[in-house]
């Protein structure tokens, strides 16, 4: 199909048209961030699931749905609820991933600090983002240490400036943790990390 | 089902409210200081955690607004660590310097940052410095060095001379009345309306460049390379990525490896090197050069001389107003409209020229060689033509009334074949016609192994 940034969001809800999506979004940023978030959402929400008891939950929910007049809407003005409740989740998922999301220089204007449950997401999620790029070395291994190429030069090289930024920035996050810039640059460059190894690992397949 | 969504959007309201009920205590001071500065003397900052925004201003004073914060389990201990982060400003020798001082030891548990606001006089030379976080410039009139680490750069409406040495961060600038160099390491460049010359190194970014008034220099490892509108003398280096130039209104000089190179509107002459690519182009005003390998190339409107060499990929050139030499190993070569001499070298691959206007000189081995020869102007005195190859045919169409050509061809296990008058002279035999059309003035040698040879009328278009 001829696909145009329009069709972005049926493709994201129906599978069958991604192909199309990515093939489109190899020319056109805009939708390749979309569909980049989109992925990370998608990777990062499992990872977040917490359970914590909420006793008066349930009995409030029940309540407010027993105290709801029955015929407030009409039921065809329902629709709007799926888009909604799809977003809500959405906008949660973003919520709770959001100190390893964003990294640009306004980061520390609009949040400066993390809370205390943050912190400890932030941390999960780095623990998985070290364990994708362990599983990625693996993979990459040999084939990426031992080739005389000079692609494979260049990305030994590009990791190896990754591996260094990482560790000064670690070292300045063990004195800052609750900075949600410093976070943030970390994330994007394990982020960074974990795409340049991709890859290579790609590359390695294609040939 | 409507209660199973009414419960997600409930579950995520409650959530959300859950997620800010986790907040620690902060504390926010403010840091504000005025202090003149005379002309001439210099503004240095340097931050380590934060933002640091610069505006300027035409007078002699500097204004310094910091925000300092933290973040700990107590309102106490968030105070305390706001109180030992300490701005110190100093103006020793006229120079202004100011400076974030962050405690030899954080307490554990908190969390700092410190944001700058400044005001500084436009005249005044600047040296940023930041580890952690952006940094943004307006309308400085001076010589600015920005050094940072991890944070995005921009500089805009700037006049002066502007070094920016980044390492993980982007680097913007929007607009600057002199010379700007960049040395980037893993983060995209940008820079638009550049007065001066432009210079860029970047390892791992995307570069884009548009409204590079003069001399503009990109060396690049792995990055997509754009240029659009550059006045002096553009020189590019690349690897791994596409290096695409678009209006440089002089000369190109681009040295890629695995990376395609397109050049679109060159003023001055192109001189395009790569590996492993694609090299395509249109509007080049004076010569054209190309070295590649394994790469095809493809363009249209030189208006200088075309040198092209290349192996393994096709060459498909157009509309060439001076003289073409194409050397394609194992590849074929498509040359149509040229009007000064060709040159074209191959192997296992056709040969095909159209409207040759030229002299013709075509060596090629198991390929094909088919020419359409049109002299420039009508009654031209010579068209020279020279061809050799083996294993397949040789088709030489040239005009009737054009110029008239001494023919000497020759073939092993072919015919040979002509629908003009010929006046043959010496031994007729089955694989050489040596004769003349015309006047014979101009020589047209044919030399083919095991393939047939034609000379034909051109057909009028």
């Amino acid at each position: 199909m001829i696909f145009q940034c329009q069709d972005l969001d049926r493709a994201l809800a129906t599978p069958e048209l991604l192909p199309d999506a990515r093939e489109h979004a190899r020319d056109c940023p805009r939708c390749a961030e979309q569909l980049f978030l989109w992925a990370e959402i998608s990777r990062l929400a499992p990872q977040l699931h917490e359970e914590w008891d909420s006793p008066t939950l349930w009995p409030r929910i029940q309540e407010a749905l027993a105290a709801a007049p029955k015929s407030r809407l009409p039921r065809a003005a329902s629709f709007w609820r799926w888009p909604l409740a799809a977003a809500a989740l959405l906008t949660l998922a973003w919520a709770l991933s959001n100190p390893w999301r964003s990294a640009g220089p306004a980061g520390p204007q609009n949040r400066q600090f993390l809370t205390q449950d943050a912190l400890r997401e932030v941390q999960q999620a780095e623990a998985a983002y070290s364990r994708s790029i362990d599983r990625l070395s693996a993979l990459a291994g040999p084939g990426l240490d031992q080739s005389p190429s000079p692609l494979a030069a260049l990305y030994r090289e590009k990791l190896l400036v990754l591996d260094s930024a990482i560790a000064d920035l670690q070292q300045n996050v063990q004195a800052n943790r609750y900075n949600v810039y410093l976070q943030g640059q970390l994330a994007s460059l394990y982020r960074e990390k974990q795409r340049t190894l991709q890859e290579w690992v790609e590359n390695a397949n294609r040939n | 089902m409507r209660t199973a969504i009414n419960l997600v959007l409930n579950l995520a309201l409650v959530c959300g409210c859950a997620l800010t009920a986790q907040a620690r205590e902060e504390f926010r001071r403010e840091f504000s200081q005025t202090v003149t500065l005379a002309p001439g003397h210099s503004f240095r900052i340097e931050n380590a955690d934060g933002n640091v925004l610069i505006h300027t201003q035409p007078n002699g004073e500097a204004a310094i607004r910091a925000t300092i914060q933290c973040s700990a389990p107590t309102a106490e201990e968030a105070r305390r660590c706001a109180g030992r982060i300490q701005i110190l400003v100093d103006q020793g020798g006229g120079n202004l310097s100011v400076r974030t001082q962050l405690p030899s030891s954080t307490l554990s548990n908190t969390g700092f940052s410190v944001n700058y606001d400044l005001d500084v006089p436009e005249s005044a030379p600047l040296e940023i410095r930041n580890r952690f976080g952006g940094i943004s410039l307006t309308g400085t009139h001076a010589n600015t060095i920005i050094n940072s680490a991890n944070g995005n750069v921009t500089l805009s409406d700037g006049h002066g001379r502007q070094q920016i040495e980044n390492s993980f961060g982007s680097v913007e600038i929007r607009g600057n009345n002199g010379d700007v160099i960049v040395r980037n390491t893993n983060g995209d460049v940008t820079a638009a309306d550049i007065s001066g010359t432009l210079d860029i190194s970047d390892r791992f970014g995307k570069i884009r460049v548009t409204n590079a008034a003069r001399g503009l220099t990109i060396h690049s490892d792995n990055g997509n390379i754009e240029a659009f509108r550059v006045g002096g003398v553009a020189t590019i280096s690349n690897s791994f990525g596409p290096v695409v130039v678009s209006e440089a209104r002089s000369d190109l000089n681009v040295h890629n490896q695995n990376g395609g190179i397109t050049a679109n509107g060159v003023g001055g002459a192109a001189d395009l090197q790569t590996t492993f690519g694609q090299v395509q182009f249109t509007r080049i005003a004076k010569s054209l050069t190309v070295h590649a390998q394994n790469t095809g190339v493809s363009g249209q409107d030189v208006g200088g001389a075309a040198i092209v060499e290349t192996t393994f990929a096709p060459v498909d050139l157009r509309d060439l107003k001076a003289g073409a030499r194409i050397t394609a190993g194992n590849s074929p070569i498509k040359l149509a409209s040229v009007a000064g001499e060709i040159y074209a070298k191959t192997s296992f691959a056709q040969v095909r020229l159209d409207s040759a206007a030229g002299p013709v000189t075509v060596e090629n081995n198991n390929g094909s060689v088919t020419i359409d020869a049109r002299p420039s102007r009508p009654g031209l005195e010579c068209q020279p033509i020279v061809v050799h190859t083996s294993f397949s045919p040789i088709r030489v169409s040239v005009p009737a009334g054009g110029p008239g050509y001494q023919v000497a061809a020759s073939t092993s296990f072919g015919s040979i074949r002509t629908d003009h008058d010929v006046r043959v002279t010496g031994e007729l035999a089955a694989g050489s016609l040596h004769g003349r059309i015309g006047n014979g003035s101009c020589p047209l040698r044919l030399n083919d192994q095991n393939g047939d040879i034609e000379i034909v009328k051109a057909v009028n278009r």
